[in-house]
């Protein structure tokens, strides 16, 4: 400790250090732990080089606004990753929510916010159903979720018959017209100062409300703690099970609010949401952004970090015109670049 | 107790998903049709295709509003030279193949600059794709995605001076903010091919037994093909009979009362009518080729071992279908006959040639092509008004039989030629409806 001192006091250093707790943390390290932040500042860099029209406020509106939904399902799929788990069944969730609205307001006489209730209401019984399954009966996530995703794939199917609905207020009641029009005027529209559309502000709110509830709550800490020692925290008197179980309703009912908020921008519903993206964009931005497939770690700030990788790397090749299909080559690769370097860091980390 | 209580709360989620499934039904489809014996056939069918526009794909409207207050980014500066920003569904089936290759050709021989991205059918990337061409400012926009769900986005192009031209499976309303949306008169090319096949087929008094290989029940394409094809098949076979509908207008309303029965409840017996439909199969994953083909014909074929027709919904589909019916046995032209009320590819025309096909309904995307460059022409180049044309243009069809094949059969070509057609406003086409002539 003494020669290290004696080091920093004589400048005479080899390499850049700096001391983090216990912890020497060399530039190496620095760029290991945080390889998701500088991959999105790497990536920011080179779009506005690639594109003049990358930082135009018209295409970084667009960025917010197309991970608005991703952004909120990847806080319920970090929310499962935390306990130990995973939820591939919220894509079929968001495609769930997004067609009860339509189905409850134009076919039930629902107004809206009953029919936003209730949607979330039974998305969360979805979730419940996921987490009792997986936390109770101890059956395999993946394999329950991914199992789910059919059945409530196939639920979506049966009630829309396969068909579009456009949510259009001239075919409901008088009484319930304004308020459907507020709701998609919520999610089609901006705030009339500086522009911003209504859904970031919403999706910010949820993810601030994330990230305390992760790092200033016990709830937030024992969730964490539930995917990173299982056994340590059983034996400490706390029921896991809970903490699972809350996961996958928390995870569900955003992937129904994700869905309602689908509806809203669009204007209606289709069942082939259910088909969408959505899980596996969740997955790989919490992943990228830290999380572990195995459970114990991962942040609400890096998993949006990760999330605006996905959505950027989609953009920038858009805005520089780069063909469809090597557009999914060069996404995995980034991706797996990004993984390859959490990799490195686990295991060093574990040495 | 505790975990008591918890199956107590599995099963009551379990309860109410299934809930939602026996309250289902009253989702977006008809259902029966009112009775009320005062009113025309047309109006009553009017009154069907208020209740589920999907499955009238191509039925020309009763009136059409004016589209002139409607913002769809008119009008525009003239140039010559335009870049087009095109976001397709596919460029995985001769369909779309042909379509993004008959735009390309026009704009490498226009010296216009084509930006082409693929949606995969995608609806949130369909939306990013048109919102990076806005960004990009491209002079217009080809759309080919969910048409519903992309109207704000169509609306943030119009308001940013850029022209929309959809081409879709379903059709916008009079105050969508696209110029026009292209697309297949499906139900006009099912009823032509189910007309030709009742001719083939139907004898005096007799009924057939009726398969349908669909890419997805619900979606627009299957609902009006398939609707179509029994309206056509029932108008024909009721000629046949000596007891001849008093027009088409009849048939398109008793073809959908069976058809929403069959799409509903996968089976449809109607024999005094001349048809049995027994079952559907349909793709996994909405994918009309030929292994789209196989998945939606492989259990159909199985279970029913004594079909005497096969509707395989689009001939890309026809390769797989063909691939399990010789595997069954089954060999087509001969003890099973086929129909197809959509597209008229090589391969398909190619069978119909052989005999194993009766009739394919002809829907060529070159039109829709066409239709969207000359649009763009007449805005940008030759400064003419477009702002009123009316919201769906559907492209001519017929059937493709063994008597005019070789019309519509190019070697050369993945699909059938196409026939041409012209661009309509609001005002000609409300001027040239007749309440008392047949829809088509």
């Amino acid at each position: 400790m003494s020669n290290e001192n004696e080091k920093l006091t004589t400048g005479a250093q080899t390499e850049s250090t700096m001391l983090v707790g216990a912890r020497k943390m060399t530039f190496a390290t620095f760029v290991l732990e945080y390889n998701a932040l500088i991959i999105l500042v790497l990536l920011v860099v080179a779009s506005a080089i690639i594109s003049p029209l990358f930082l135009t406020r018209n295409n970084l509106v667009n960025i917010l606004r197309q991970q608005t939904s991703y952004l909120i399902i990847a806080m319920g799929m970090l929310m499962c990753l935390l306990t130990g788990g995973i939820d591939l069944s919220v894509a079929s969730t968001v495609g769930f929510g997004s067609i009860m609205i339509t189905q409850l307001v134009l076919f039930n006489g629902f107004g809206i916010i009953p029919a936003i209730l209730l949607t979330l209401l039974l998305c969360a019984c979805i979730g419940a159903l996921n987490g009792f399954l997986v936390a109770y009966l101890k059956m395999a996530p993946f394999i329950v979720t991914l199992a789910m995703s059919f059945g409530i794939q196939g639920v979506v199917f049966i009630i829309t018959r396969g068909m579009n609905q456009m949510l259009d207020v001239n075919k409901i009641a008088e009484s319930s017209r304004a308020l459907v029009r507020l709701y998609m005027n919520f999610g089609q529209n901006s705030d009339p100062f500086i522009r911003l559309p209504w859904r970031v502000y919403l999706t910010a709110l949820i993810v601030l409300f994330f990230w305390f509830l992760l790092k200033y709550t016990s709830f937030g800490r024992l969730s964490t703690a539930t995917g990173s020692n299982p056994v340590a925290v059983t034996l400490a008197g706390i029921n896991i099970k809970k903490y699972k179980l809350t996961a996958y309703i928390i995870c569900s009912f955003l992937g129904g609010l994700a869905g309602i908020l689908i509806t809203a921008s669009n204007g209606s519903s289709s069942p082939s949401t259910t088909g969408g993206d959505y899980a596996m964009t969740a997955i790989a931005g919490t992943i990228l952004g830290g999380a572990d497939l195995g459970g114990g770690k991962g942040s609400v700030p890096f998993t949006v970090v990760g999330i605006f990788i996905m959505g950027m790397i989609n953009n920038i090749m858009s805005l520089s015109n780069v063909p469809a299909y090597p557009q999914w080559c060069v996404k995995a690769a980034i991706i797996i670049f990004a993984i390859f370097l959490r990799s490195v860091v686990n295991a060093r980390n574990s040495r | 107790m505790k975990t008591s209580k918890k199956l107590i709360a599995g099963i009551l989620a379990i309860s109410l998903l299934f809930a939602l499934i026996g309250c289902g039904g009253s989702s977006g489809g008809g259902g029966a049709a009112p009775v009320e014996d005062n009113r025309s056939a047309r109006d009553k069918v009017y009154d069907l295709i208020e209740k589920d526009l999907t499955a009238f794909n191509g039925i020309p409207a009763k009136v059409l509003q004016d589209r002139s207050g409607v913002i769809k980014g008119l009008p525009v500066e003239k140039k010559d030279k335009l870049t087009i920003g095109y976001t397709t569904g596919s460029l995985g089936s001769p369909f779309f193949v042909t379509m993004h290759k008959a735009i390309e050709e026009a704009c490498a021989a226009e010296g216009h600059t084509l930006i082409t991205q693929v949606n995969n059918f995608n609806t949130e990337q369909g939306l990013a794709d048109m919102q990076a061409f806005i960004v990009q400012g491209v002079d217009i926009i080809f759309a080919n995605t969910d048409v519903q769900a992309a109207s704000a986005v169509f609306r943030e192009a119009s308001e940013a001076g850029i022209p929309v031209i959809a081409t879709s499976n379903q059709p916008v309303n009079y105050d969508s903010n696209v110029i026009t949306d292209i697309l297949s008169g499906s139900y006009k090319s099912g009823f032509y091919v189910g007309e030709y096949t009742a001719k083939q087929m139907h004898k005096k008094g007799g009924s057939i037994k009726v398969g349908f290989s669909v890419i997805q029940i619900g979606s627009g394409d299957t609902e009006s093909r398939g609707n179509g094809f029994v309206g056509g098949y029932l108008y024909a076979a009721r000629e046949i009979d000596g007891n001849p509908y008093p027009s088409k207008w009849e048939a398109i309303y008793d073809g959908y009362t069976i058809w929403r029965e069959f799409a509903d409840k996968r089976s449809k017996s109607a024999p005094e009518l001349g048809l049995e439909l027994l079952s559907y199969g349909q793709t996994a994953n909405s994918n009309p080729d030929a292994p789209g083909g196989r998945e939606a014909t492989e259990d159909l074929i199985a279970v029913l071992p004594n079909l005497d027709l096969l509707v395989v919904e689009c001939d890309p589909m026809w390769p797989g279908a063909e691939q399990v019916l010789r595997e069954n046995n089954r060999t087509p032209g001969v003890d099973i006959q086929i129909a197809c009320p959509a597209d008229g590819t090589r391969v398909g025309m190619e069978a119909l040639m052989r005999g194993e096909i009766i009739a394919i309904g002809n829907n060529s995307s070159r039109m829709n092509a066409i239709g969207m460059m000359t649009i763009a022409k007449n805005i940008f180049i030759d400064g003419k008004d477009m702002n009123n044309i009316v919201a769906n243009t559907y492209t001519p069809t017929l059937a493709i039989t063994k008597e005019n094949v070789a019309e519509f059969y190019n070697p050369d070509d993945d699909l059938a030629m196409g026939m041409a057609y012209e661009l309509q406003t609001v005002d000609a086409y409300n001027a040239s409806v007749s309440p008392t002539a047949d829809p088509f």
